[in-house]
């Protein structure tokens, strides 16, 4: 999507929640869960290996990496 | 009025869990990509920010044990008083999520500066959003996030704010931070 129509759509939705906040935050609610329960099921089924368990404590090793940067 | 727990959603129930305990130790504020979220921002993260006072590491142990005992762990180790003096004594952030659900996770840093201690100071409850929780102020968030933050989807979290406060933002406010954010961080 150019910028441009990017920029139109946050104007777009951030309207959209000003007028309607009770759908708006029942779609947002959706989409908040939706992202943390599939990444949480993924993990857990990256710890069921050994291998993945590996994988899985180098990624929070990148997460804790992460912290505070920039904020 | 507050939402009722079942109208929240995940990372809004692992804040109201979190800071219910935390407020019994010091004053804090939640910052960043929560606040624009909270406000119907629709994208992902997986984290929370939060800024609390600088507590004293006895303080901490307490606060510490008590969310272990609630179930929540720190995913950068057991022992509290390392804790303390490796990472939040040098400013850096520790991250405590539920024990065995990698996300979300709950960054928490202690004030670490005048501006930390100014938001903290004027910490606020933000109506529109209908929750419990003590905020940085919106025109904060907004000068943050376009003078300091600075990423794309900073700067949209900041437009999408400034959408949905048109009218009521104090453009003075958000001067203000920004200028003292020059001064103190940049």
């Amino acid at each position: 999507m150019a910028d441009k129509e990017r920029l139109q759509q946050i104007d777009r939705w951030a309207a959209y929640c000003k007028a309607e906040p009770e759908k708006a935050k029942k779609a947002v609610n959706g989409l908040v869960d939706a992202q943390i329960d599939i990444a949480n099921r993924f993990y857990q089924r990256l710890r069921k290996t050994p291998e993945g368990r590996k994988t899985y404590e180098k990624l929070l090793k990148l997460r804790m990496e992460r912290s505070g940067k920039g904020k | 009025m507050e939402r009722g727990v079942s109208d929240l959603n995940i990372l809004e129930k692992f804040a109201l869990e979190f800071t219910h305990i935390v407020e019994q130790y010091g004053r804090y504020i939640i910052v960043s990509g929560f606040v624009a979220i909270v406000h119907g921002r629709s994208r992902a993260t997986e984290d929370i920010d939060m800024i609390l006072e600088r507590i004293s590491k006895e303080k901490f142990v307490q606060l510490h044990a008590h969310l272990e005992k609630e179930g929540f762990e720190c995913i950068q180790g057991e022992n509290p008083v390392m804790l303390y003096d490796e990472y939040l004594a040098q400013n850096t952030p520790l991250r405590y999520i539920r024990k065995g659900m990698p996300l979300p996770d709950m960054e928490i840093k202690l004030a670490k500066d005048k501006l930390d201690e100014l938001q903290l100071q004027e910490r606020t409850k933000l109506p529109m959003t209908n929750l419990p929780f003590w905020f940085s102020s919106i025109e904060t968030n907004i000068a943050f996030k376009e003078e300091y933050l600075k990423s794309p989807k900073d700067l949209e979290d900041a437009r999408h704010l400034r959408v949905l406060y048109e009218g009521i933002l104090n453009e003075e406010q958000i001067n203000r931070w920004k200028v003292l954010i020059k001064k103190v961080r940049l």
